[in-house]
């Protein structure tokens, strides 16, 4: 299996604090990925420079074989790594179909881009259509996405993570204040994305999930990569449980 | 706006020349401030694009107006244009102005744009009042030709009266469908979400870009229609005070909304018009009428009237 995203001693400093420490990543197609460890692990950061929100202080990213170091966040976006927040952050006031609509763009060319900006939104808005039914939100789909309830804004953000033309996609704890059910829900829709064949990075701190759903499971502790394995392996690994133990 | 709405005001557009003839009170000032109203509503969308959509608020609208009036009424006057793509000549110069300053000031947020747009504004006046040989200078371009409505048999009032009205209504139109293409949805999303918007791949320096052109060609529609109803173009009508004057009528009415242009426009032009007289007390009416409007429509007249409606709507069972 070879990874479609492949990471080299990525690094990050907040003033003199090493938030993540020579990290080697290798995700997979196909696969869910999980990225767990304690509170201030670094899990988010590293997200945050996968998305080329935040520059990395050293550290090689490539994607499908191409180097995308340093890329700004919506060159990464088109790219194919694409992500959502630990807190959800739609476009509140624009409707459901709209904030996946609005996510497709992609041109390659600058004219192109501007001709699409002008007279493209209804090829678009038409295009998210069908990422909604695959999330199932084609019933509120005119709805203003601050009217959805909370389990339904997550699968609206990774709708509008998998619009355009998403390689990776990066989860971040999509199940925080989830109900069981809504928790059943979204773990099916991440299943469905994987056998679309993408990557799925998942960062989560509910245990039975990620042991339950990922192919992959990296810990990270104080920055720095402690594991890595399948589930059964992190399972019974003595420096996972004691990372966990100590927080 | 519903249809029996808009059927009433274009009924009320296409008779006002021959109301007021009718009505016999000042016909000639009537006429002139009925003909200046819809040239302001212009240059009020070009706020509530950049402002009300994009949430960058714009002190330098002035400028814009002015790049257009001097561009048509040199094509006019100078090269001897008709007025057609003379107009047309000025939207262009205009767009291009506005790239060149939006592409460096919409790298700035909150009050470093505002303030780079104010010294947009001032450094157009000042071009305008001191480059003599192409501006006029403080006497501006004069003389210029109106068309010839009379051979048409139009009065040549009238003819500008419909032709900036023609062309007002033609804005509101192309405005509304802004806010509906891509362009104007993600300008939304970047709005409230900067960051969010770019991480799911929309170009936001592009969208901010293009929007601002959109915003800044509207004012120079707006500044290239007064020297085809005035005859001259003179740098003092662009002053800060005039830049000011449109943020005052967006914020009125509402800046979110076009409707809140509209009524904006006629609100501020209303009172500015009544207090006329009164010069000394007319600035004091002005903050008055503002501290208002925070303080009772925070949103805006049309806005907070609209906020309301939906609020009673709700209760409603
Ligand atoms: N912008 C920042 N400036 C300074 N320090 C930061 C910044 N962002 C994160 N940190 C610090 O970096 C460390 C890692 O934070 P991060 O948010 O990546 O952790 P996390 O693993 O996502 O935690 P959680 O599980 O609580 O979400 C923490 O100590 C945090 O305080
Ligand atoms: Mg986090």
């Amino acid at each position: 299996m070879s990874a479609v995203f492949e990471v080299r001693g990525l690094v990050k400093r907040f003033e003199g604090l090493r938030a993540v420490n020579a990290l080697d990543l290798d995700i997979p197609s196909g696969q869910i990925t999980s990225l767990i460890g304690p509170n201030g692990a670094g899990k988010t950061t590293v997200f945050n420079m996968l998305s080329g929100i935040t520059r990395p202080d050293a550290g090689r990213i490539s994607l499908a074989g191409q180097d995308v170091t340093g890329l700004a966040s919506w060159q990464m976006a088109r790219a194919g790594v694409c992500r959502t927040f630990q807190n959800p952050r739609l476009f509140w006031n624009l409707t459901v179909r709209e904030n996946v609509a609005i996510a497709i763009q992609q041109e390659r060319s600058l004219l192109r881009e501007m001709y699409a900006l002008f007279f493209a939104g209804r090829r678009y808005v038409e295009e998210a259509g069908a990422l909604l039914a695959l999330v199932g939100l084609e019933d509120c789909a005119d709805w203003p996405a601050s009217r959805l309830s909370y389990g339904h804004m997550r699968r609206l953000e990774i709708a509008r993570a998998l619009a355009g033309s998403a390689k990776i996609i990066m989860v971040d704890e999509p199940v925080a204040g989830m109900n069981p059910s809504e928790v059943d829900e979204l773990m099916r829709l991440l299943d469905t994305v994987r056998q679309r064949g993408l990557a799925v990075l998942l960062i989560e701190h509910n245990m039975r999930l990620v042991l339950n759903i990922s192919d992959r499971v990296i810990v990270l502790s104080s920055g720095t990569k402690i594991a890595e394995g399948t589930p059964a392996e992190i399972r019974v690994d003595p420096l996972v449980i004691e990372a966990y133990l100590a927080s | 706006m519903s249809t029996p709405v808009r059927l009433v005001l274009i009924a009320a557009v296409l008779s006002a020349p021959w109301l007021i003839t009718a009505l016999g009170w000042r016909p000639s000032y009537l006429l002139q401030i009925a003909t200046l109203l819809p040239i302001m509503m212009i240059a009020s969308l070009s706020e509530t694009v950049i402002a009300g959509f994009g949430g960058q608020i714009s002190v330098g609208q002035a400028g814009f107006m002015a790049v257009g009036a001097y561009a048509t009424a040199l094509l006019v006057g100078s090269a001897g244009w008709p007025w057609l793509p003379s107009i047309l000549g000025g939207v262009v110069a205009t767009v291009i102005v506005a790239g060149a300053v939006g592409v460096p000031a919409l790298r700035l947020r909150g009050p470093y744009f505002v303030m780079a747009t104010l010294a947009f504004g001032g450094i157009a006046y000042t071009v305008a009042t001191n480059w003599i040989d192409v501006t006029g200078g403080p006497s501006g371009l004069r003389n210029l030709e109106p068309p010839d409505f009379e051979s048409l048999g139009i009065h040549p009032d009238h003819g500008t009266f419909y032709i900036v009205w023609l062309v007002c209504f033609a804005a509101i139109a192309l405005v509304a469908w802004f806010r509906e293409t891509l362009l104007g949805r993600s300008l939304l999303a970047v709005r409230e979400d900067e960051l969010a918007a770019a991480a799911v791949g929309i170009h936001v320096a592009l969208v901010k870009s293009l929007s601002f052109m959109f915003s800044g060609g509207l004012a120079g529609l707006s500044g290239a229609l007064l020297p085809l109803f005035v005859g001259i173009v003179t740098p003092d009508t662009f002053g800060t005070n005039q830049s000011l004057q449109i943020l005052a009528q967006v914020l009125i009415g509402g800046m979110e909304l076009i409707s809140g242009a509209i009524v904006g426009t006629v609100l501020l032009l209303v009172v500015n018009e009544l207090l006329r007289d009164f010069a000394e007390y007319q600035l004091l009416a002005f903050g008055l009428i503002m501290l208002g409007v925070i303080l009772f429509f925070p949103r805006g007249v049309v806005g907070e009237l609209r906020a309301r409606r939906a609020a009673s709507g709700k209760r409603r069972p």
